[in-house]
């Protein structure tokens, strides 16, 4: 046997060794094949080596930690992110490796999950809505200390989104993605109705006419085009200069002048449109996440969107001509924006926390969030990606939300460990508003009321 | 105890110990420890803690949802249930006629109770849609302008009902079982007497029925309390509370706000509540139920 054809077959033995068994079928077969050639004494030798080699591979190959990652995409966007992870970190990655699952559409299972201590290792099905809760809760995992170590810098990050992975001074998750909010309008509807559309409202007056010379009703006064109705006191409230909840004295604020004032304002588009007739309207319109997507098929002249239009537009309606205008206030002098999306966190009860925190730091790495910006459409978290040649191109709403996120009022959830029954609390009341059940102020005050009970039985139990 | 019995009873117990062990860890174990939780502030992630009956005191003193979600339940306790009653009753007193293909008839009107509540709770939101939905087109030709059901308070809650209207199949049959059970041999005596369709009905139908009124009254009122599917699905809740029954408020507490301590004490009031109307109908239930056992 000659010394090369030696040297051959160690390497492949070593091969063999590195890559483990299960993989290396046609080494194998490339043994096979050179040992035909070789000595009857070396060929046992080899042969006795690649099995204790391949004894050792195996428990190797278990030596990759699996962690568990749960998401909340799900279709063709959970294809994606999964080719995505494949590709760039379970190939690449000698010592973890990722199994995602979808809980797409059954997001309690989170929470049957803590309940029964079989918590994934990573979890990304946790909306910024929900953080606070969960992490007042001690369900999350703090990664300051993470942070710390592989020196993550909060200022790569959006300053407010960055805020929003906070609660009480920790940090409890980072995000590979979010979404700016903002108001798109027909531009062919708009010049229809005499107004410029390159002048869209600047406050909430201009809206509010905009709104009304938009909507178009039928002889028998039912609504055919809705103009435009701002919804959501929990923004609007904001949007007028009000405060939700005052975090250093721990006070629900629901009531503050400012957000009875949007309440009002909310109540005066009751003025040309008839609740109930709006409503009726509302009730019949088709899917968002659809073809029917009322504002795609011409069935609204105004609707909020995030980037998401970009994707929307494309496959909904390609003829349509729309552009975007932040969310106004009523001074007119801040522009605004709403943002959002899911959070990735490490729960609790996860066994492989290490491993959780370098997928997380990985997929919030530059590359892979340029990609997911690129196939999702969203704003990337990281303010050097969002402002990436090829993600703008790709994405070109981003022109206009990027100043938002960067000087304008950008708002999120509240960070406070009841905000999910505050915001149900705050969408009934307004219902009850605009249905003329209640006034705004006392609607607000009694939400106030509650919502301050709810706190403080909560704080005064955290201290057990 | 002779050796026969006990031979018999350890047998018993052998065979009937899947179902013992499966009744005591899914069902007594759970219902124990709801008791337990009702008297802690319990958020399934930290330990509970004890806070003895500030989750009852709460309820009752100072939480107005819960006194409305209550009286939307009674609201269709006493509408909705009755009304689900009587046409059960008439749907399976026509079924119980000699037409022509009734198999096909009965199959027909008992398909909606056996199909899923979610499914169906998607449907009737379309039905009900206020311009397209097939209520409102219907009331058009009549030139009524159908209100806005699921979408407006004042509405929400009969359309509920109306939806469980078409879900009366399952008690419908069981109707139809006991009215064929009563005996020909009375209504032919009552005939000879000269009784009338609605006579004959009053002194004999009913009576003869009664216990399965009184079943199905017992089970709607159960069913009624626990209502909470439909509603989920089709309006969540709203428009402003209108809908938030009982069971829906419950499942908010305990699945969205990380109360389920509060939300076990809703269950054990849920229980007490069930188990007094329960009482109160039995009580009654002598004055009007009748059995065939009993000397007529």
């Amino acid at each position: 046997m000659k010394e090369g054809e030696k040297e051959e077959a160690l390497d492949i033995l070593c091969a063999v060794l590195e890559r483990g068994m299960m993989r290396s079928k046609d080494l194998y077969q490339k043994l096979i094949r050179r040992c035909s050639k070789m000595s009857k004494k070396f060929l046992t030798v080899i042969l006795l080596l690649t099995f204790i080699a391949s004894m050792f591979s195996v428990t190797t190959a278990y030596a990759k930690v699996k962690i568990t990652y749960w998401t909340g995409w799900g279709g063709s966007e959970l294809e994606d992110l999964k080719k995505i992870i494949d590709e760039g970190f379970n190939k690449k990655r000698t010592d973890i490796e990722v199994e995602t699952v979808t809980i797409f559409g059954a997001y309690e299972k989170l929470l049957t999950a803590i309940a029964g201590g079989t918590v994934p290792d990573v979890v990304s099905a946790v909306w910024d809505s929900q953080l606070a809760s969960l992490a007042a809760r001690d369900a999350l995992t703090p990664l300051d200390s993470y942070i710390k170590k592989d020196k993550i810098r909060s200022s790569d990050f959006w300053p407010r989104l960055w805020q929003s992975f906070q609660y009480d001074g920790k940090v409890y998750a980072l995000a590979a993605t979010t979404n700016c909010n903002f108001t798109a309008f027909n531009v062919d509807m708009v010049q229809a109705a005499g107004l410029n559309p390159k002048t869209p409202p600047k406050n909430t007056k201009e809206l509010y006419i905009w709104a009304e010379k938009l909507t178009k009703f039928d002889d028998r006064g039912n609504i055919q085009i809705l103009g435009y109705r701002p919804s959501g006191i929990s923004l609007w409230g904001r949007l007028f200069g009000g405060k939700l909840y005052d975090e250093k004295n721990k006070k629900v604020t629901a009531n503050d002048p400012k957000v009875v004032a949007a309440m009002e304002y909310l109540l005066s588009y009751n003025k040309f449109l008839d609740p109930t007739k709006y409503t009726a309207f509302t009730s019949a319109l088709g899917n968002y996440w659809s073809p029917e997507n009322p504002f795609f098929a011409g069935k609204m002249a105004m609707q909020d969107y995030g980037e998401w239009i970009v994707q929307f537009g494309k496959k909904y309606n390609p003829k349509l001509k729309y552009d975007i205008f932040p969310y106004v206030t009523p001074s007119g002098t801040r522009n605004s924006t709403q943002f959002g999306g899911s959070m990735f966190c490490i729960p609790t009860g996860s066994k492989n926390k290490d491993a959780a925190w370098e997928f997380i730091k990985w997929l919030t790495s530059p590359e892979p969030m340029k990609k997911l910006a690129i196939i999702f459409t969203n704003m990337p978290p990281r303010i050097a990606v969002a402002k990436d040649p090829e993600v703008l191109n790709a994405i070109p709403v981003l022109k206009l939300t990027i100043p938002l996120m960067e000087k304008g009022n950008a708002f999120t959830s509240v960070s406070m460990p009841v905000w999910e029954q505050y915001l149900t609390e705050l969408g009934a009341a307004e219902s009850m508003v605009i249905n003329g059940q209640k006034k705004p102020k006392e609607a607000l005050d009694e939400v106030t009321l509650r919502m301050q009970q709810e706190l403080d039985t909560f704080f005064s139990r955290q201290k057990r | 105890m002779t050796k026969l019995e006990k031979k018999e009873l350890m047998w018993g117990l052998f065979f009937t110990f899947p179902w013992l062990l499966g009744l005591i860890i899914f069902t007594a174990y759970p219902i124990i420890m709801s008791l337990y939780y009702s008297f802690t502030d319990y958020n399934i992630v930290q330990e509970p803690l004890w806070i003895g009956l500030d989750n009852y005191r709460r309820l009752i003193r100072l939480d107005p949802i819960f006194w409305k979600s209550l009286g939307n339940t009674f609201y269709m306790l006493c509408l909705g249930l009755p009304l689900s009653l009587i046409a059960g009753l008439l749907l399976a007193l026509l079924l119980n006629t000699n037409v022509k293909g009734m198999a096909i008839h009965r199959t027909i009107f008992y398909l909606p109770s056996i199909l899923p509540e979610v499914a169906t709770a998607i449907l009737w939101v379309w039905l009900f849609n206020p311009y397209y939905g097939l209520v409102n087109v219907i009331l058009s030709w009549f030139g009524i302008q159908g209100p806005g059901w699921l979408a407006d308070p004042a509405w929400a809650k009969p359309a509920i009902i109306l939806m469980g209207l078409w879900g009366v199949g399952g008690g419908m049959i069981i109707y139809l079982a006991s009215l064929q059970d009563v005996p020909k041999e009375l209504y032919e005596a009552a005939e000879l007497d000269g009784a009338r369709g609605w006579q004959k009905m009053v002194n004999i139908t009913l009576p003869m029925i009664s216990p399965v009124i009184f079943f199905n009254l017992i089970m709607g009122i159960i069913g009624t309390f626990q209502f909470s599917v439909q509603t989920f699905v089709a309006t969540g809740g709203g428009p402003a509370y209108s809908t938030m029954f009982y069971g829906l408020y419950l499942y908010y507490n305990a699945f969205q706000w990380w109360k389920m301590g509060y939300a076990s004490a809703m269950a054990w009031i849920l229980f007490l509540i069930t188990l007094a109307l329960t009482i109160l109908v039995f009580k009654t239930s002598a004055r009007w139920v009748y059995y065939h056992s009993e000397s007529r």
